[in-house]
C-alpha cells in the first residue's frame, strides 16, 4: 500500500473569465499522484500553475470538486475523531514565510510546548526535554527556546517550522517554497535538513518548488505542471536530463547556469508578439498549445492524454518530441 | 579587457547610519567600475549592501543619520558633490532603475501609456508624444500598444509590468541602466523573456547595465564583469568567466558550492555556515573570517587589502594563493 495516494484531484475557484462573465475554473484538473513511504517527490510549476493548491488538496485543507485521496489506503476525507487526529500528525506542511506560521508573541519553547501537549505527545514533565531534542535534530542551540520569532534568521525560522512539523513524528512533509526566501548559502543547510531527517526517519517529502536545480537535488521523483495538468512526470534525473515535453524543455531552457559564460543562449519563446505569461485557460486541447514551438493542428483540438516514455515516466503530448 | 572609458567610477564609497546601536557601515568603502556599453553585475547575499550602493548611484539613499563619503563618477560629474537639481535632472537622463517589484512602483490609477508619457514630457522635448510612447511600448515587445496604452497597471502580467518599467527606464537613452534584480518576482520563463530583452536593447541603444543580483546563473549569462559583495565590501571583482570557473576568494567559492545545478549532479551540497555579520557589530579583522573556513590569527587580526590575482581578478583575502 503506498503512503499517499490521490486519484483525480479537482480543485475550483469562482473567477471572471476575458468578459467579465463569472465562471468555475480548475486550479488543479484531475492530478493523480501516488506517493510510496520514505519517497520525495517534487511538484514544479510556474506562479499559477496549482502546485501550492494541489499540496493543499492532498492535505485535506483545501476543498476539492472532485477526486480522492487516500493515506495509507484510507479516504481521508472520511477520517474522524482520533483517525482524523492521527492524519493530521502523520501528514504536516510547512511554507516558504516560516514568520507568517510563528504567533510573534509566542517563544519558539511555547510554540513547540503547544504542539506537543494539544497533541497529547509528552506529559509537562517530559515536554522541555523533547524541545530540546528536537531544535538539535534541526540543528538549533537548545538555548534558544525563550527567544521569539523576530529573533531569529530566516534559515532559523525556517528550521523551528521544521521542528515543528517534526514534534509530531509525521510520515509525510508538505513543503512549500521552503528555501525560496533564503539566501544561497543558508538554501543548502535547509535542503540537506529534508534530505537527512527523510532519510533518517523514512518521513516523505512533498516538495512544491519552482526552482528546477531544488528539485532535482532532494527528489526521486518530479511532476511538471502547467496551467493545473500534471504535463510530465518521472524519474528526477531522467526528466531533467532529457525533458520530453515541450514546456519542460522551455523551462529547462530558461534557467540560467552559473557553469555556462560562453554565451547568452537564445530564448526560444522570442521577445515579440508571444504572450509574456500564461494565456488564459481552455477547455480544448492541450492548454500549452498556445505557448508551443511544436503546436500542430490537432494540440488545440484534442486534450493529449498520458503517454508512458519509459516505466514511471509519462508525457502528456501529442508527439514525441 | 574593455578599452572604452568608464562611464561610472565609484571610489571608496561609503554609506553609513549613525544610530542608536553605534555606526552602521552598509556600504563601507567600495571601487567599481562600469565601461561605456558593458554589463557589470554587482552579486551579494541579502544584506551585503549591494542595493544600497545601487540607489547611491543617483543620490536616492536617504535615512535618518545618512552619511555619504567617497566620489560617484557618472560621465564626468561626481554625484555626491553635484547640486540636488543638477542630481535630479541626471535621474531617468543619465541613470535610470528598474526594480524588482514593478507594480510597486507603477501608479496604480493611472493609465500605462500616460505613465510612459510622463517621463517623456518630463526630461524631452517631444513633439507627439503619443507616438514617442507606441514606439517605446513595441520596442520592449509590448503587443497591440496602440490599444495597451490605454491599459492600466493591474491588467498586466508581472512580465508586462517589467516591460513598462524597462520602456519608462529607456524613454530618455540613459547611459546607464541599473537593474536591481530585475526578475526575481517573476516565473523562470518570463525572467529569460526580460533577460533577452535587455541584451537586445542594449547592443541596439548602446548603454552600460549595472546589474544587481544573488543569481550567479544570470550574472554568467549576461555579465562580462562580476563583483562579488560581501558586509559592505568587495570581496572579489574580475571577468566573470574568471571568477565563476577560477574564484580565489573563500566566500565566492562558498556561493558557487550553495548553488543547486540542474546539469551537475552533486552527492552533498555545501552551504556557509554562520549568518552575515550585523553591520553596526563587524568582527575584526577580515568581515567574512567567522564564517571562513580557512580563517587564521591574520585573518582576525588584520583586514585584508585587495590584492592582485590577475589582470583585472583582484580578492580581498590574505590566504587566496594558499587554498585550492
Amino acid at each position: 500500500m503506498s503512503l499517499l495516494e490521490a486519484k483525480g484531484i479537482t480543485v475550483r475557484y469562482r473567477g471572471h473569465d476575458d468578459k467579465g462573465h463569472r465562471h468555475l475554473w480548475a486550479a488543479v484538473d484531475g492530478v493523480n499522484l501516488v506517493v510510496e513511504e520514505g519517497e520525495r517527490v517534487g511538484i514544479v510549476g510556474e506562479s499559477g500553475s496549482g502546485k501550492t493548491t494541489l499540496g493543499k488538496a492532498l492535505l485535506g485543507i483545501e476543498p476539492m470538486a472532485d477526486g480522492q485521496v487516500l493515506f495509507r489506503g484510507q479516504n481521508i476525507h472520511e477520517f474522524k475523531g482520533a483517525s482524523l487526529e492521527s492524519f493530521r500528525r502523520g501528514a504536516q506542511m510547512i511554507f516558504q514565510d516560516p514568520l507568517g506560521s510563528l504567533n510573534p508573541r509566542m517563544t519558539i519553547g511555547a510554540a513547540l510546548n503547544e504542539v506537543l501537549s494539544v497533541h497529547r505527545l509528552a506529559t509537562r514533565m517530559e515536554r522541555p526535554e523533547r524541545i530540546k531534542t528536537l531544535l538539535h535534530q534541526v540543528g538549533l542551540d537548545a538555548g534558544y527556546t525563550r527567544r521569539y520569532p523576530h529573533e531569529f534568521s530566516g534559515g532559523q525560522r525556517q528550521r523551528i517550522g521544521i521542528a515543528r512539523a517534526l514534534a509530531l513524528g509525521p510520515s509525510l512533509l508538505v513543503a512549500d517554497e521552503p528555501v525560496s526566501a533564503l539566501d544561497v548559502s543558508v538554501q543548502a543547510q535547509i535542503l540537506n535538513l529534508i534530505r537527512d531527517l527523510s532519510e533518517e526517519r523514512r518521513m516523505a517529502v512533498l516538495l512544491v518548488a519552482h526552482d528546477l536545480a531544488v528539485v532535482n537535488y532532494v527528489c526521486h521523483r518530479v511532476l511538471i505542471m502547467y496551467q493545473g495538468r500534471v504535463v510530465e512526470e518521472g524519474p528526477t534525473r531522467a526528466v531533467f536530463g532529457r525533458p520530453r515535453h515541450p514546456y519542460t524543455q522551455l523551462l529547462k531552457s530558461a534557467v540560467p547556469d552559473p557553469d555556462d559564460f560562453a554565451s547568452p543562449p537564445a530564448n526560444p519563446e522570442s521577445q515579440n508578439g508571444l504572450p509574456s505569461s500564461a494565456p488564459a485557460r481552455h477547455s480544448v486541447g492541450c492548454s500549452f498549445a498556445p505557448r508551443c514551438l511544436h503546436a500542430k493542428k490537432q494540440c488545440f483540438l484534442e486534450h493529449p492524454e498520458p503517454r508512458e516514455e519509459s516505466p514511471g515516466w509519462y508525457v502528456r503530448c501529442h508527439f514525441r518530441l | 579587457m574593455n578599452s572604452s572609458p568608464p562611464i561610472l567610477d565609484i571610489s571608496d564609497l561609503k554609506v553609513h547610519f549613525s544610530s542608536e546601536e553605534g555606526v552602521i557601515r552598509a556600504v563601507d568603502g567600495i571601487d567599481l567600475v562600469v565601461h561605456e556599453n558593458e554589463t557589470v553585475a554587482l552579486v551579494g547575499e541579502s544584506g551585503c549592501g549591494k542595493s544600497l550602493t545601487a540607489l547611491a548611484l543617483a543620490r536616492l539613499v536617504s535615512g535618518a543619520g545618512l552619511k555619504m563619503s567617497g566620489s560617484i563618477q557618472v560621465a564626468g560629474d561626481d554625484i555626491l558633490a553635484l547640486p540636488e537639481s543638477r542630481v535630479r535632472a541626471l535621474r531617468g537622463a543619465t541613470i535610470s532603475y528598474i526594480f524588482q517589484d514593478p507594480s510597486a512602483s507603477l501608479n496604480p490609477v493611472k493609465t500605462i501609456g500616460n505613465q510612459i508619457a510622463e517621463v517623456i514630457r518630463l526630461h524631452r522635448k517631444v513633439s507627439n508624444v503619443t507616438d514617442e510612447v507606441i514606439r517605446l511600448m513595441s520596442l520592449v515587445g509590448l503587443p497591440n500598444p496602440e490599444f495597451r496604452r490605454k491599459s492600466y497597471p493591474h491588467q498586466f502580467s508581472g512580465g508586462m509590468q517589467q516591460r513598462v518599467m524597462i520602456a519608462m527606464a529607456l524613454a530618455c537613452r540613459p547611459r546607464i541602466l541599473v537593474a536591481d534584480e530585475p526578475t526575481t518576482a517573476l516565473d523562470a520563463t518570463i525572467q529569460a523573456q526580460i533577460f533577452t530583452l535587455l541584451r537586445d536593447l542594449q547592443s541596439q541603444l548602446k548603454m552600460s547595465v549595472l546589474l544587481i543580483t544573488h543569481n550567479l546563473g544570470l550574472v554568467a549569462q549576461n555579465a562580462a564583469r562580476v563583483y562579488v559583495m560581501y558586509s559592505g565590501r568587495v570581496m572579489e571583482s574580475g571577468p566573470v568567466a574568471e571568477i565563476l570557473s577560477h574564484a580565489a576568494h573563500p566566500y565566492t567559492k562558498g556561493l558557487l558550492a550553495a548553488v543547486p545545478r540542474l546539469n551537475r549532479h552533486v552527492d552533498r551540497m555545501v552551504g556557509i555556515d554562520g549568518a552575515v555579520p550585523h553591520p553596526a557589530r563587524l568582527p575584526s579583522g577580515c568581515r567574512f573570517q567567522p564564517r571562513c573556513p580557512g580563517a587564521g590569527d591574520l585573518c582576525r587580526q588584520i583586514e585584508p587589502g585587495m590584492d592582485r590575482v590577475k589582470e583585472g581578478h583582484e580578492v580581498r583575502c590574505h590566504y587566496w594563493k594558499q587554498k585550492a
